[in-house]
Formats: structure tokens, sequence, C-alpha cells
């Protein structure tokens, strides 16, 4: 860009830029619109929390009223876990799948720009409710019937949000063939299944998910609507229907849903693991395995989440449950292997990956007390379960969500996020995150409800929810460093470079950002780390003969500290 | 039939394990709960595996690449590569159209006939340019055709 006149050639060719960013179907466009859009879901969730917590930080009700209450932990729940987290995966698989196999687009680009659309619009409509007179809906994420029926709720927020849920489902199966066809159909030659990265991998179970979970939800949408506006009755017991057939098809999408926003998270940090520990992935096919483990016993186990329904066969689902443990497990072992004897580079997104591992085991390890009926019968509803919920996702969403924009935003941008601020940023979620959700866990063990306004004094559990909203005020004022990070880097010089990290995957073998079709040359592909073996051979070393990383090329620590 | 499995690339394999998965797991149920809509799930989840496994492997034999893709320096199952397309209006009109269909739902079906129209003018464009697309390849060499599709030349050749 230094030279004038192509500059002047190029603006005279290229559309303006809302019309550049609105008619796109670029993939890393495709990508960054996703991430920016569920990025601002999150924040308006995360503010609808500081409200709910506000509320509960000591007894009486001084905020909100109790349906604005049910309104706001609807909203909540459906933006974090339907417009935020699988959003946001998605969104860092547009930028980097295509990428990490060596393609140029993704197979369906038009597809991909219309999953985005009915996202956006989605998420749109089901906010349209708070603009309603009866407000938003407030059933409750889960939306279970028969309180979800027209007789318990009549307000037009609930069908708004039966709209907003079906247009993302089929955004998000849209979006599933596209990445299933991309990565079958579109990689790189030499680029085997087991030549791929681990993300890639990860984004095509999670897309096989998808495609098998998400029609469960969109059919019991499809029926919930017919009841309340078609005179049907699959839900409704008063009239011949079964409400538990609706928590059967809710759960057999919601419980994979965990998995699909997690399985994504987790291969974000088994790309980060091997960078910054100066090794190779410990057990590449283990990882993949266990993956595949996860994802298949995830599909069996959604009824552990209607236990107290008392119409489910407790054994089964108890032991495949408990049995996830040892795939997640698996998972676990091989990052603490993977740092194990490694140089480590304790960089930000590294932190935010260590983060995950003990913030996500947690939840892995409160998942397993929950699992086991007896305790169920005692958590369920409570507390308990909330904590351990937002262990699970915030630990694998929103730490390795963190970790995966300071890794790859020197590639989405050319430039580095501030390490100071970052480490400021992660320093307050780690504290924020404890503080707000510990106290919760020993509010359900004394039986403190969810989904409540309010609770009297003579429970004692005010100082608990004071010290839970201190936490959650923490975590919302521990974003801040974070934004005014991505401020000050988007006005500050490009001065990442290609590859500011020593990566291992194709995509630090571009330009940063890459150009639009992607590549001008792809290394030779003859390993899952393409890039690391070109480094080698640059520096006439054979890989073959290399036990432990040697130091070639910009490590992991040293070159980013331009950032400073 | 276990020989001929073993053969099938890991592409096909992934939905067959699945598949086999996703059935065992469907009939253990079954005869430990005698519950029927778990069982339908899991059943569904079984057969749609399969159903994607068997085509994945008739499209592979369709093609039939005569030696193992890792023998020949690995390659794609298949090949979706093709032109990238240029900017379109056409997914935007498209989903607002069907956005405004599903407010249809809700506040009255005037709404859904008002949705007709982006929805027309996005798949017309959408269709239109897709038409463009293939003529196009058809017409151009496959250098240009390699160069449009952005392949990158790799250093193996």
């Amino acid at each position: 860009m230094s030279a004038s006149a192509p500059a002047v050639a190029i603006r005279r060719t290229e559309p303006p830029a809302l019309v550049a960013w609105l008619a796109t179907t670029d993939h890393k466009r495709i990508g960054v619109l996703y991430m920016v859009t569920a990025f601002g879901f999150f924040l308006l969730a995360g503010l609808m929390a500081m409200v709910m917590r506000s509320e509960l930080a000591q007894p009486g009700q001084q905020i909100v009223s109790a349906q604005t209450y049910d309104q706001l932990f609807t909203i909540h729940g459906t933006l974090m876990m339907l417009f935020f987290a699988t959003p946001l995966a998605i969104g860092f698989a547009n930028y980097i799948v295509p990428l990490q196999i060596g393609a140029a687009d993704m197979a369906f680009p038009r597809l991909n720009a219309l999953s985005y659309w009915l996202f956006l619009f989605g998420g749109v409509i089901v906010l349209l409710g708070f603009l309603t007179t009866s407000g938003a809906a407030d059933i409750g994420w889960t939306g279970y019937a028969p309180l979800s029926e027209v007789r318990y709720s009549a307000n037009v927020g609930v069908d708004l949000w039966i709209v907003g849920l079906a247009l993302s489902g089929a955004s998000s199966i849209m979006g599933a063939v596209n990445f299933i066809a991309t990565i079958y159909a579109r990689r790189a030659p030499g680029m085997t299944m087991f030549r791929m990265p681990i993300f890639t991998w990860n984004m095509l179970v999670t897309a096989t998910m998808i495609l098998f979970a998400f029609p469960a939800i969109t059919g019991a949408l499809a029926l919930l609507y017919i009841d309340r506006h078609l005179g049907g009755s699959f839900f409704d017991a008063s009239r011949g229907g079964d409400p538990i057939i609706y928590q059967h098809l809710f759960w057999f999408f919601g419980h994979p849903e965990v998995y699909i926003v997690a399985i994504p998270f987790f291969g974000i940090v088994s790309e980060i693991f091997p960078v910054f520990s100066r090794k190779p992935l410990f057990g590449y096919r283990l990882v993949i395995l266990a993956t595949i483990l996860i994802a298949g016993l995830s599909m069996t186990v959604w009824a552990h989440h209607m236990f107290t329904t008392g119409r489910v066969n407790l054994p089964f689902f108890s032991i495949m449950s408990l049995l996830i443990a040892v795939p997640t497990g698996i998972k676990i072992f091989n990052w603490i292997a993977t740092m194990w004897g490694g140089r480590l580079s304790l960089r930000v997104p590294m932190l935010w990956a260590i983060g995950l591992i003990y913030v996500f085991t947690i939840g892995g390890i409160t998942g397993v007390i929950v699992a086991s009926p007896p305790l169920d019968y005692q958590f369920q509803d409570t507390y308990f379960v909330v904590a351990h919920l937002h262990n699970v996702i915030i630990g694998s969403t929103v730490f390795a969500g963190f970790a995966g924009i300071y890794y790859w935003f020197p590639k989405f941008t050319g430039r580095f996020l501030s390490e100071r601020l970052g480490r400021l940023h992660f320093a307050a979620w780690m504290v924020g995150f404890a503080l707000t959700f510990v106290p919760q866990y020993q509010l359900g063990a004394e039986g403190m409800p969810r989904r409540i306004v309010d609770y009297a004094v003579s429970t004692g559990w005010g100082a608990l929810n004071l010290l839970s909203t201190l936490g959650a005020f923490l975590l919302g004022l521990g974003t801040i460093p974070f934004l005014v990070a991505v401020a000050l880097a988007l006005r500050g010089p490009a001065t990442a470079g290609d590859d500011p990290w020593g990566g291992n995957s194709l995509e630090w073998a571009t330009s940063s950002p890459p150009p639009h079709h992607n590549f001008r040359r792809l290394p030779p592909i003859r390993s899952e780390r393409p890039v690391f073996d070109e480094r080698l051979a640059r520096a006439g070393i054979d890989p073959a003969a290399v036990g432990v990383e040697p130091d070639v090329g910009p490590p992991g620590a040293g070159a980013a500290d331009v950032a400073e | 039939m276990i020989e001929r499995l073993r053969r099938q690339p890991e592409e096909v394999l992934f939905f067959a394990r699945s598949a086999a998965f996703a059935l065992v797991v469907a009939t253990v149920y079954w005869f430990v709960s005698y519950e029927p809509a778990g069982t339908t799930l899991l059943g569904l989840f079984g057969v749609a595996s399969a159903f994607a496994a068997i085509l994945l492997a008739r499209g592979q034999r369709r093609a039939a690449p005569a030696t193992d893709p890792e023998a020949i320096g690995g390659g794609p199952f298949a090949d979706e590569s093709g032109r990238v397309p240029t900017q379109t209006f056409a997914p935007l009109q498209v989903g607002s159209g069907l956005a405004i269909a599903g407010l249809g739902l809700v506040f009255g079906p005037w709404l859904i006939l008002a949705a007709l129209l982006p929805i027309a003018l996005g798949a017309v464009t959408w269709l239109g340019s897709v038409g463009a697309e293939l003529e196009a390849t058809e017409h151009s060499d496959t250098a240009l055709a390699d160069g449009m599709a952005g392949l990158p030349p790799s250093v193996d050749g």
C-alpha cells in the first residue's frame, strides 16, 4: 500500500465499505461479522446478568419486577447459548477453517452469508419481544411446555422467541452442511484427514453434531407453535398431549448443544497449547478420538436433565453421563502432557487456555456430581446447577474464546492486542469468575432455587448473594480492558507479521490479514504441522530427526513483545 | 463387508462409525427403557449417519480414485472447488425475506406476502450468479479456472 497509484486504482473498483460488508461472501468477512455480532449479544446478555445479580444482591425486590426478571433470565440464557456461544464458534471456524485446510473459501460461500443473516435476524427477532407491550419471552431458555403453551404464556414475546430460534436453528444447520462440505471437499493437496489441524477436526465433529441435534429443537419449536396457534395438542396433557415429549426433544438438542459450544473451543486451546509450549500436541490422534467419543456420548445423555420427571431410565443416563468424563479427562491430560517438558511461554492466549483447564475442570467435576441421580434429586433447579452450567459454558466458551481472539487477532488484523491489558483482563476474569460462581455452589447446596427474583432474609443467603453480585460486576468491569485493547490495536500500526507466534497450521503461512483468496502459495503438507515443517526445512533440519522442537523462526514469546 | 468397509476413506468411516454407535445405543436403550421418544431420536441419529455414510461411499465409488489419497500425497475427498463468488446482496435479500416471513407467523400472514418480494429478488440474483459462474467455468481453460478459484500453486506440484 506504499505506492499511491495502485491504491487509487483499487479504490476505484472497490464498493463502499458498508456495501462490501453487506454483500460479502468472503468467509473471512463473514467470520468477522459472526464474531462481532456474537460478542455484541454477549455484552447485552452480560448486562442482563448484571441487572439480575443486582436484584439478588440482597433480600427484597429493589430493581425489577418479577415478570421483567423472568424475561431477563430467559433472554440471557437464550442469547448466551444460541446467539453468543454457538455463533462465536462458527465465527472462528468461518475465518480459520478454510485457512487451515488451504482452501480459497467455504464450499458454499453464498449459503454461508445466508447463514449469517438468518442468525442475525433471529437474534434481533428474539430481542424484539422487549418492544412489545407484553414483553419478551419469560419461559426460561428451555421453553418447557406446558408453561410455554398459550394457556400460560399468551404473550407475543414467546412467539418471537420461537421464530427467532427457528431462524437461528436453520442458520446453524446450513452452516453445519457448509463446514462438512468444505472440510471434505476443499482441502488442499496433501491435507489428509489425519493431517488436519485439531481445530478443524473439532469443527467437523461439531458440525456433525449440529446436523443431528438441531433438527430436534427446530421440530419441537414447530410443534410448540402448532400447539399455540393451530389447535395442536402435542404437549398439552389436558388434550391428550405429553409435555415430557417436549423435554425429550429439547434436551436431545440441548445436551449436545453444551458440547457443540464446547468442542470448537477445545479445538482452539488444542492449537494454543502446542504453540506456546514449543511442542507438538501430545497424542494428536488420541485427542481426535476423545473428541469423537465426547460427541457420540453427548448425543446419548440428554435425559439426565430429566431425572426428576420420574419418567426416564436413571441407570442408563447416569452411566452414559459418567462415561463422558473419560474422554474429557483424556483431553485435559493431553493438554497438560503437551505443556509438560515444554518451553512454556505464558503469553495472554496461553493464560486463557490454562484458565480454561481450571474453570472447565471444576465444571466437569460438578457435572459428575449431578450425573448421579440421588445427588441430582437434591440439586435439581438449585443454584448448584446454575454454577455448574456456568463453569462448563464460560470455562469453555468464554475462556477459550478470549484465548482464540488474543491468539488469532494478529492474523485477523496484522496487529497485536495489548499484552498488559490482556493480563489485566484475564486476572479480572479469573478472580471475578470464582467470586461469582463459587458462592452459588454453596447457595445451591443450601437449597436456593434458580429463577427466583427474591428470597427471605431468614434464609441467610444474603451474604453469599452479595459476594456473587460483586463477582459479576468484576466480570463486567474486567471486560473493559479487552474492549480498550481492541480499540487501541485497531488504531495502531500493523506490526504483527504473518506468523508472530511461530504457529503450526496453514493460517500462519499467509499474510495477516490474508488476501481475498487466502494464499499466494502453500507449503508442502506432509504432517499436521506444515508451517512448522517448512520452518525446519528452511533452517536445514530434518523434521524426522527432531524430538523436541528446536528454536527456529519466531518464538511464541520474544517476537510478540513488540506489542508493548 | 467388513473388508469393504475397511477400504473406505476416513470421510466415510467417520459417518459409518457414528451410525454403528447410534444404532447400538438405540437398541440397548430400547431394551432397558421401552421408551419410544428417545429410541426414535437415537434411531434417527443412526439412520441419518448411515444415510450420510452410504451417500458418501457411493459418491466416492463414482468418483473412483484409482489410488489411495495418502499414496498420492493426499487430497480432498471430493471437489467442491469452483469460482469464488463475487459480492452479492442475494443472501441478505433471502435472509431478510425469511425473517419477515417468520414475523408473519407472529403478526399476520400479510407479512408473509410482503416477504415474497425480497425472497424472489434474492433467489433470482442467486440463481443468476450461479448460472453465470457455471457458464464462465465451462468456457474458461483449466488454468484460468484454477486461478479464479483461488487455488494456490502447491510446492508439491
